[in-house]
């Protein structure tokens, strides 16, 4: 049989990661926005 | 090439054997063989997570694509940071929680055997079958600009691979793909920089923008809603989003990545990473495409870049009129330069217009002389820039980071179809109480039986064109299916294991039916329709059917 699996002091640590989703949003917002904006810039 | 970047070549793969070689110690256990102890840090589990989606094609295909058509296949990716988001806060800390070697395992935990089995069933083919391609690419595209032999190509790319991930399992497939994303980095910004370098003898960097610009390749976002383009921007965040759910969320050569972080927080951490650099990375690798094009407008550029048929074209009866079309063609690179050099915007449109009719035409003639229908040189162009315009050392470095995205990608593919055979199978149907050693056997034997597949079937893929797009085809038919199950057993308490399994089935059959009668719907689609087909029928029938299920339960 498989023995127990080697456990890390804190595998389950769940923190709220809200601010770290609002700025992959934003961040990807600003690239959208960017990208158009150089696509009109530049056609 | 110079002896000098065959050097940094052979170099490069001996530095990543030996690697692989030190770090196969704690890797004595099935825990620490396939989840490296559950160990490693988010920084190095989120470069996993981009190497392993980093094909050799990816670097070659998409730079090539770039140069043609420009940045518009950025917008695969648009619904990528969105689908990191989603899975950070689902799958990530149900998988880890519940302690599992793939995802597949957990799905017997909600439903039943019949489930698991299933949807392992169906990644073990998609994953195997598109493993040996994604290996045949970078092999022919290898014998071609390097002239070797096809099965040459497969076992340089292959036997370091194999190596690697046999001894040191998922922890050596990790470093090694944290060190294979720096060296694929590294190596397109120095492309990058000689390709400025080169522009910037002829026009400033404005004038470069202008003329790229004018040709519509830096076009990023196409707002068109048409399912019969396979890139616009809603094919990206709504298709996107569904294929980026599905690969991410529940194909183990992806799962296993981040099954192997420290906690929930570091493997949230980990996905989050791509949802932060994937699209700046992608950005980087198309817009070394389109500096190649701006390139080749002041540097005569070979007619196809694809040369291998060369000879065959000069002996056929085609001969005469191909060198016919070569010297119209050096007439329309000469009126093209000129126009982009004293920045006449509309001589400029109309000599690139002719210099693709020209191509175009070469092609024709090629495709008739050889009988091969499939030529293409889109994966062509960028190998070619490297072999034939950069310096010494860099041409090596080159080489070898297109072997690294090679072996990155495989390496993590290889590890999960190991771990999906032995957990999800050998364990669970075969020998289901056996040892410690005995699954650790197992596990370094079925890769290296999987690693030996996908030579074979590499080798064999290479001279089908059509088989790779059949394969390719295949994974769209599969990946929203599986998203489908995962959705029922995370996101609703009523489903059933038999809602799920006829889901799941109702899923890939109207997948296939849909690229089978209607062919014009882009594959990005298909995501989403065998999702939402699954989900509705899985809820349909666990909603008729929950006293029969609870009987044969």
């Amino acid at each position: 049989m498989l023995e127990p699996r080697t456990m890390n002091p804190e595998p389950d640590h769940d923190t709220p990661m809200t601010g770290t989703y609002v700025k992959v949003i934003v961040l990807q917002v600003v690239i959208l926005a960017l990208l158009w904006i150089f696509g009109r810039m530049f056609s | 090439m110079h002896l000098i970047d065959w050097l940094v070549v052979v170099a490069y793969i001996g530095w990543v054997i030996i690697d692989g070689l030190r770090r196969s110690k704690g890797t004595d256990k099935v825990d620490g063989y396939l989840l490296a102890n559950r160990s490693l840090p988010w920084w190095a589990v989120g470069l996993s997570v981009m190497a392993t989606q980093m094909s050799a094609v990816t670097i070659v295909g998409t730079t090539g694509q770039a140069y043609l058509t420009g940045l518009r296949f950025v917008q695969l990716y648009f619904g990528l940071p969105l689908a990191m988001i989603i899975l950070s806060l689902t799958v990530v800390p149900f998988f880890t929680r519940a302690r599992v070697y793939t995802a597949y395992e957990y799905l017997e935990r909600r439903f039943d055997v019949r489930v698991r089995s299933l949807a392992s069933l169906l990644f073990l083919v998609a994953r195997a079958a598109s493993l040996g391609v994604a290996l045949a690419a970078p092999a022919v595209l290898m014998s071609t600009i390097l002239g070797w032999t096809i099965p040459a190509a497969v076992l340089v790319i292959c036997v370091p691979m194999i190596a690697y991930t046999t001894i040191g399992g998922v922890q050596a497939v990790a470093w090694t793909d944290v060190k294979q994303m720096f060296l694929v980095v590294f190596g397109m910004s120095s492309a990058i920089a000689v390709l400025l370098y080169g522009i910037f003898h002829s026009v400033g960097l404005s004038q470069a923008l202008h003329l790229a610009g004018a040709t519509g390749r830096l076009q990023a976002i196409d707002f068109t809603f048409d399912p019969r383009e396979t890139y616009t921007f809603w094919s990206g965040m709504i298709g996107g989003l569904f294929l980026m759910l599905s690969y991410f969320g529940c194909d183990q050569s992806q799962v296993q990545r981040y099954l192997t972080a420290k906690s929930i927080d570091e493997a949230r951490q980990s996905l989050l990473m791509s949802a932060f650099v994937k699209i700046p990375l992608q950005l980087l690798i198309l817009s070394t495409g389109v500096l190649v094009f701006v390139f080749y407008l002041f540097q005569a550029p070979p007619m196809l870049f694809n040369r291998v048929h060369d000879a065959t074209v000069a002996s056929s009866p085609q001969a005469g009129e191909y060198a016919a079309i070569q010297r119209d063609f050096d007439g329309a690179i000469a009126a093209r330069r000129a126009a982009a050099t004293r920045g006449d915007r509309e001589a400029f449109l109309s000599s690139d217009a002719r210099v693709k009719d020209i191509r175009a035409k070469a092609t024709g003639v090629v495709k008739q002389a050889t009988g091969d229908a499939s030529y293409n040189d889109v994966n062509y162009v960028f190998p070619t820039f490297i072999l034939t315009r950069m310096p010494m050392g860099l041409v090596g470095l080159m080489i070898a980071a297109i072997f690294a995205a090679a072996m990155s990608a495989s390496g993590g593919e290889l590890n999960a179809l190991a771990t999906a055979s032995v957990i999800d199978f050998y364990r669970r149907h075969f020998v289901t109480t056996g040892s410690e050693t005995h699954y650790l056997l197992a596990s370094k034997l079925a890769t290296v039986f999987w690693g030996l597949f996908a030579c074979v079937v590499a080798t064999y893929a290479a001279n089908q064109g059509s088989l790779i797009e059949v394969v390719n085809r295949y994974g769209s038919f599969v990946y929203g299916s599986l998203l489908g199950v995962f959705i029922l057993a995370i996101l609703t308490k009523r489903a059933t294991a038999t809602g799920a399994l006829v889901g799941l089935v109702a899923g890939l059959i109207s997948v296939v039916t849909v690229a089978w009668e209607l062919p014009w719907i882009a594959y990005l689609w298909h995501n989403l329709i065998g999702a939402v087909v699954c989900v509705g029928v899985g809820m349909i029938v666990s909603l008729l059917l929950p006293e029969k299920l609870k009987t044969e339960k």
